[in-house]
């Protein structure tokens, strides 16, 4: 009895240390963080790998060879959908925030929030004052909508690989972003940034 | 000790025991179902308007979130879902796992149902299938992505998981029979093995490991991403490895014809469909599990033993409901995607040899238990230090105790369906989409007013009973 419940106790301290600990490919990830400070290691997507893939995603369009040749003009972009096709609940906005925050600090781009998933109720109800009787036409602005030149748009997708005697897994995250020419329908630049997460196979990731 | 105090001691033990194996509320699942009442049935996990299930009691999460899905409470269900992915999250069921050793050691030392109920390797997939139609109903298409990604980890690291089990439990039953080789272990199971067939008698033998999936929610992760209006999401590779998975889980003729046909209509993952409706019909009740008993032929028997005998689990079959419905006005029949006998009678025919093997162990421990009371119990009569009329008592107690102890495992997640039914029509211009039974009497008329894609869920428990809907336009 008492060797049964020893043995049960050994097991169950050793389940506990060897479910925690998640490594990364994200260079960032080395950075301090507080939830790094508190030890917290996790299969899922967290802030500083929003920050990375979105840094990484941008300075690659900023050097990419369209952006060498064309990136002297401002150009206003719609933000698209960025997809979510992983196995946990992630709010997209906090890839698009860093992504727009990224593109609108280098000064060539802006985003409208006119159209797209980044459009406000307050530019559509800006254009029905227009047309009110209750609103003093010769104020605000006289300003048309500008029509944007290029979309953004991504996904997020995750393969779990597992080690051939079922021990570990491997999640492959892949943060892919497209650029589009809205006018001419073109594809102007494509990434895709990995990174990648692994750990015990004890459990399921999310 | 006298015969009042005895008595006493059976009556409360016998109390604790029975109090014990009662793991989860007590609600009329079937009485309730039967007159689909699955409002009243919601209610039985409401307090005052908030969820009032045991959330540290996994099978009484599983049943609260099914009837909260059942009765169109999708955030509660979605609340009680979330809760029981906590509860479950293991991937490789192994005998070393933290609950494994606890469930192994309490049903070693007491009986098969005292152990925490740590679920089920299909009902992991079921999880995710739930909460999928529960973010669609809300219309959180995101979500619902996420959750059908779940489902397909979850299935296809099933018949891993699957292995995993059947090897524990093989190893477990070594070391069963190695402690307990001077018991007369070997011998007491190979007598027993025919008697303990009747356990498995109701499960098809021609079940394929393949059922395992939930053919159903394959099909659906198709439908969504085929339907997805985001652009990345449309993936036609992942569309047709669905609906491949699908094709080899249905479990019917028709649903594999159902599939082809889907993969005709959304296989390359067009963006431009005419408008479906997707109807999911759940009928009756799922199988159940009952205890039998049978005596154990001991090899330690004497007189020192009044009673052994072995308490297994009996899976049953699940009861039909209206049997199946036709839908639109083309009265289209919805096909056979699911069947819950065989997708857990698979699990529960792999592990039945370990069940066995582990109740005989735990009996004769038992036993041996019982044998050595009961020779003390002779010694101190022989001593006149208790009467004879008191030590027969004893034993008897010591008889009771054990008989109380041995009970058979039959928790089982109780509202699920006995089928998962499909139908895909096209949208109907009228706006009303008419439901028929099987001899084609109209049983229901769902509006559907705004053109594109929509899912209706129905959901029957008994022939007798009126038709559950309830629809959701998707996108």
């Amino acid at each position: 009895m008492l060797k049964t419940l020893f043995v049960s106790a050994a097991l169950l301290a050793l389940v506990a240390c060897a479910t925690t600990q998640v490594t990364t490919t994200n260079p960032m990830s080395n950075q301090r963080t507080a939830a790094r400070d508190a030890g917290v290691s996790t299969f899922g997507l967290q802030g500083v790998d929003f920050d990375y893939a979105a840094k990484e995603a941008i300075d690659q369009f900023m050097t990419s060879p369209w952006f060498r040749k064309e990136g002297n003009r401002r150009r206003l972009v719609m933000m698209g959908e960025v997809g979510n096709d992983t196995t946990f609940r992630i709010d997209t906005r906090r890839m698009t925030d860093r992504l727009q925050i990224y593109m609108v600090n280098s000064g060539v781009f802006a985003f409208t929030a006119a159209v797209g998933s980044e459009a406000t109720k307050g530019v559509e109800s800006y254009r029905e004052l227009d047309k009110s009787k209750r609103f003093d036409q010769s104020t605000g602005s006289r300003d048309l909508n500008l029509k944007p030149d290029l979309e953004m748009v991504g996904v997020i997708r995750q393969q779990t690989n597992v080690s051939s005697d079922r021990s570990k897994q491997e999640l492959e995250y892949e943060f892919a972003f497209r650029v589009v020419d809205l006018g001419q329908g073109v594809v102007l630049f494509r990434t895709l940034v990995p990174i990648t997460k692994s750990g015990s196979n004890k459990n399921f990731s999310w | 000790m006298n015969v009042v105090r005895l008595i006493a001691l059976v009556t409360v033990v016998s109390t604790m025991l029975a109090g014990c194996a009662a793991p989860v509320k007590n609600t009329d699942v079937y009485g309730l179902g039967a007159r689909s009442d699955f409002n009243a049935l919601a209610a039985a996990y409401l307090s005052q308007g908030k969820p009032s299930y045991n959330g540290d009691n996994l099978l009484e999460v599983l049943e609260s979130a099914k009837a909260f899905h059942d009765a169109g409470m999708w955030r509660l269900s979605n609340e009680a879902l979330d809760r029981a992915t906590e509860l479950m999250p293991w991937k490789a069921d192994k005998v070393d796992s933290a609950e494994e050793v606890l469930r192994l050691v309490g049903t070693t030392l007491t009986s098969s149902n005292a152990g925490k109920y740590t679920g089920r390797i299909f009902e992991g997939g079921l999880i995710d299938y739930y909460r999928s139609l529960n973010d669609l109903m809300l219309a959180d298409f995101r979500n619902a992505q996420v959750s059908l990604n779940r489902l397909e980890q979850r299935q296809s690291n099933a018949v891993d998981q699957f292995s995993a089990f059947v090897r524990g439990v093989d190893q477990s039953n070594r070391r069963d029979a190695a402690e307990n080789r001077d018991k007369g272990y070997s011998r007491s199971l190979d007598r027993i093995t025919d008697a303990a067939r009747q356990g498995v008698l109701a499960i098809d033998a021609s079940v394929r490991i393949s059922e395992m999936r939930n053919s159903a929610g394959d099909a659906l992760a198709g439908i969504v991403r085929a339907t997805s209006p985001i652009s990345e999401l449309r993936n036609a590779s992942i569309i047709r490895a669905s609906l491949t998975a699908a094709s080899i889980g249905a479990a019917s003729t028709a649903g594999r014809n159902l599939v082809s046909r889907l993969n005709q209509e959304i296989g390359d993952g067009r963006t431009t469909l005419n408008p479906l409706v997707i109807v999911i019909y759940e009928d009756g009740f799922g199988p159940t599990v009952s205890e039998f008993r049978i005596d154990l032929p001991l090899f330690l028997v004497s007189d020192k033993v009044l009673y052994s005998g072995i308490a297994l689990p009996k899976f049953n079959e699940g009861r039909l409901g209206l049997g199946s419905i036709l839908v639109s006005d083309a009265r289209v029949p919805t096909a056979l995607m699911v069947d819950m006998n065989r997708i857990s009678g698979l699990e529960f025919q792999k592990a039945y040899d370990g069940v066995v093997a582990k109740a005989v162990a735990s009996t004769l421990v038992k036993t041996a238990a019982q044998y050595a009371a009961n020779a003390a119990i002779d010694e101190r009569v022989r001593e006149g230090k208790m009467s004879e009329g008191a030590g027969a008592l004893a034993k008897v107690l010591t008889a009771t105790t054990q008989a109380a102890l041995t009970s058979a495992d039959t928790r089982y997640w109780r509202n699920l369906p006995n089928t998962i039914q499909m139908a895909i029509v096209p949208w109907p211009a009228s706006g009303m989409l008419p439901i028929f039974n099987s001899s084609g009497q109209a049983i229901a008329n769902v509006s559907l007013p705004q053109r594109g894609n929509h899912i209706v869920l129905a959901r029957n428990a008994s022939s007798s009973a009126p038709l559950s809907v309830r629809a959701s336009r998707v996108n």
